[in-house]
């Protein structure tokens, strides 16, 4: 409707110069491609060679396609204020609501993209981590203690037999304490390489809704 | 520099390499008669092993494997060490006498190595322990392949050689002084009490370790006595034989036996070793004979000269030959040497025949010396006495029979009256390997007949080799310990 609008106005004026012809076919080729800026540009030059008060509302227009509210509502009031035809008036008022309305939205706020998922090394890893180090620790000492007490061939061969069984004991339960030790610490390792968060507080902002998320990603 | 310090705890702290060892007997006290070996390792009894000992757990690579103590011996010429490992040309000896590489490295294994080792020279020892009424004298007699030498010893009884310690080449001249066993270089104490008469070497507990056993008699008991070189423990062991005491193999175990007199007289021991209930070694020396020549008409026989110990019939089994009164041949028949003889050779001249016919007179005057002389055919060497003669004899045939072959004296001044030779050896004197004779009178006067010398059995000469420049005359008995050592020249 408002490109009607603008279109009789434009065929409506009168052909003041040829230089505001001119401006009025460009700002027509303008406007139907879009290009609002230019079209603008052409219209104010028109204006500034001859000030018809329907340029002001073929401004306002161009002002209200730009996103230029404020702007464009100023235009309208010029226009009305040049005293024209009811109807146009009923018209500028009409297209000043319009501005108004659309000055009363906000913007929707973009959310920002999502972090990349990254490792976090927590505290249940390093308890795991270190009751892993703790039992190998554990085994290599009754490994070498193993070792120390087979190679005590001080006394009887009786009572180095005895000492080798017991060696023989404490070095399987060292290496056992040594493969548990290593599992624990592998499993922390593990569980900190598969585990990916990306734990953050997201606000939402659109029309008639806001508030934060909590969101996190295994 | 992780990973390498985790490699190193790796390699640290490993599996137990359970590797016991042991510094005395009573260390080893797991197991039947727990051992402690050379090696440090212990062994302990087990019947189903062939020297009856096993290592014990905890031994290392040897850990459950029958101890062994057999050894390639650095000195082939010297008898008494441990049985040798069967290889290069042991291995020919221990085909011909299976003992020396089972049982111990014997005399008689040391001729046989003379005999067919070819690269083998050996240097020739001799320990003589001269006695007499009164008097005793030690003579550390020599032959280097050229020269003769001997010397005066100067400790108080017994000269003997013993063998080399394990993994030596150098025999030990050993001879008893007041309260000691001394040996070149160190002095082993033995007890007053004891009058000693023999030192030998023997690895009589098939344990490897350098062991001599002594004979002795206490208030009148005879003993022998085993003797650890190499720590000077030593154990008694009740005997009836202990002089000449000589080993060789009797009952085909793989333990040493040996024969020796029963104290001065003409009755000998066979000397089985065996096992006692505590599982060391002990003998059983049930076994015995008496030289009683063919005739007893002498009221006491002369004593026993020496034993020898040759495989006599070719069956690769030690035989034993007894000198004194008559010579005895046993052969190894059956299970063990017994007291049946193959031959019995007396009078003089000495023969096997006949002996009902000879002089009385001249039988009961006999005490033979000789020495075996392995070969082929194998003959003994016999020396009258007291009148001086030599001979080969050579037995075989059927019936047996013995064949002499005198030997010729050099010229001497003494002429008929010259003394009797007392001793007689068979060694490989200058590297031919052949084995030559050496005998000695009863005035220490040695001579020598080599073989390459000698091939004509029926034109055998002597030698004289030495003088020795004893102040004494007339001994009535000399007691020879031989050895030697490889020498370099041909």
């Amino acid at each position: 409707m408002k490109r009607l609008v603008l279109a009789a106005l434009l065929i409506a004026a009168p052909a003041a110069a040829d230089t505001v012809d001119d401006h009025l076919a460009k700002v027509r080729a303008l406007y139907d491609r879009g290009d609002f800026v230019h079209a603008r540009d052409e219209l104010l030059a028109a204006y500034e060679l001859e000030p018809r008060p329907e340029l002001l509302f073929a401004l306002g227009q161009v002002e209200l396609n730009l996103g230029h509210f404020d702007a464009a509502i100023e235009r309208y009031e010029r226009f009305i204020a040049t005293g024209p035809a009811a109807d146009q008036i009923a018209l500028a008022q009409q297209a000043i609501g319009a501005a108004r309305a659309r000055l009363s939205e906000k913007p929707i706020v973009a959310p920002p993209p999502p972090p990349p998922p990254h490792r976090q090394w927590d505290a249940i890893d390093t308890t795991i981590a270190a009751l892993g180090g703790a039992t190998i620790a554990t085994g290599a000492g009754l490994m070498i203690y193993g070792q120390r007490l087979g190679n005590d061939h001080s006394a009887s061969l009786a009572a180095y037999e005895r000492r080798v069984t017991r060696a023989n004991r404490d070095q399987w339960i060292g290496a056992g304490c040594l493969a548990a030790g290593a599992l624990a610490v592998g499993a922390a390792v593990l569980r900190w390489r598969i585990h990916l968060v990306d734990a953050e507080i997201q606000p939402i902002a659109a029309p008639h809704t806001a508030g934060v998320s909590w969101v996190q990603r295994w | 520099m992780v990973k390498r310090a985790m490699l190193a705890l790796l390699a640290s702290v490993g599996c137990v390499q359970a590797d016991y060892q042991c510094a005395a007997d009573s260390d080893c006290n797991v197991g039947e008669a727990g051992r402690c070996e050379l090696d440090h390792r212990c062994s302990q009894f087990d019947p189903t092993c062939a020297t009856l000992r096993r290592y014990s757990d905890h031994s290392g690579p040897t850990s459950n494997v029958c101890f062994d103590d057999h050894v390639t011996p650095q000195n082939l010429c010297a008898a008494g060490q441990t049985p040798a490992i069967a290889e290069g040309c042991i291995a020919d000896v221990c085909t011909t006498l299976p003992s020396c590489c089972e049982t111990g490295w014997s005399e008689a294994c040391v001729q046989q190595a003379q005999l067919q080792c070819s690269n083998l020279r050996c240097d020739t020892r001799i320990a003589i322990t001269a006695t007499r009424a009164g008097k005793t004298e030690l003579w550390d007699v020599r032959f280097d392949g050229t020269t003769w030498t001997g010397v005066l010893d100067a400790r108080q009884s017994v000269l003997a050689w013993l063998a080399p310690a394990p993994g030596t080449t150098e025999p030990q001249l050993a001879g008893f002084v007041s309260g000691a066993l001394k040996l070149d270089d160190r002095a082993l104490p033995v007890s007053t009490k004891h009058s000693y008469l023999e030192a030998t070497s023997v690895d009589f507990d098939r344990d490897g370790r350098a062991t001599a056993v002594l004979g002795y008699t206490e208030s009148g008991a005879a003993h022998l006595e085993v003797v650890k070189l190499d720590d000077g423990t030593t154990r008694d062991i009740p005997a009836a034989g202990t002089t000449r005491l000589s080993w060789g193999d009797v009952d085909h175990d793989p333990f040493p036996d040996g024969v020796a007199a029963a104290g001065n007289a003409n009755r000998y021991e066979l000397i089985s070793g065996s096992e006692l209930e505590t599982h060391l070694r002990g003998i059983d020396d049930r076994v015995s004979s008496s030289m009683t020549g063919s005739t007893s008409v002498m009221p006491t026989p002369p004593p026993v000269r020496g034993f020898d110990w040759i495989d006599f019939d070719g069956d690769h089994l030690l035989d034993v030959v007894a000198y004194g009164f008559s010579v005895d041949l046993h052969l190894a028949k059956g299970g063990a040497i017994g007291t049946s003889t193959l031959i019995r050779i007396d009078c003089d001249p000495p023969g096997a025949s006949n002996l009902a016919g000879c002089n009385a007179d001249a039988q009961n005057a006999q005490d033979f010396a000789g020495a075996a002389l392995p070969g082929t055919p194998p003959a003994l060497i016999v020396g009258t006495h007291p009148k001086r003669a030599l001979y080969r004899v050579q037995v075989g045939g059927t019936p047996v029979a013995a064949t002499r072959f005198p030997y010729a004296f050099p010229a001497e001044a003494c002429g008929a009256d010259c003394p009797p030779i007392i001793a007689v050896v068979a060694r490989d004197l200058d590297g031919d390997h052949a084995l030559d004779v050496i005998a000695i009178d009863s005035d220490l006067h040695i001579y020598t007949a080599l073989a390459k010398d000698n091939l004509d059995t029926a034109a055998l000469t002597l030698q004289s080799a030495l003088q020795l420049p004893t102040t004494s005359t007339a001994f009535l008995a000399v007691r020879t310990s031989v050895t030697g050592a490889p020498r370099a020249t041909p």
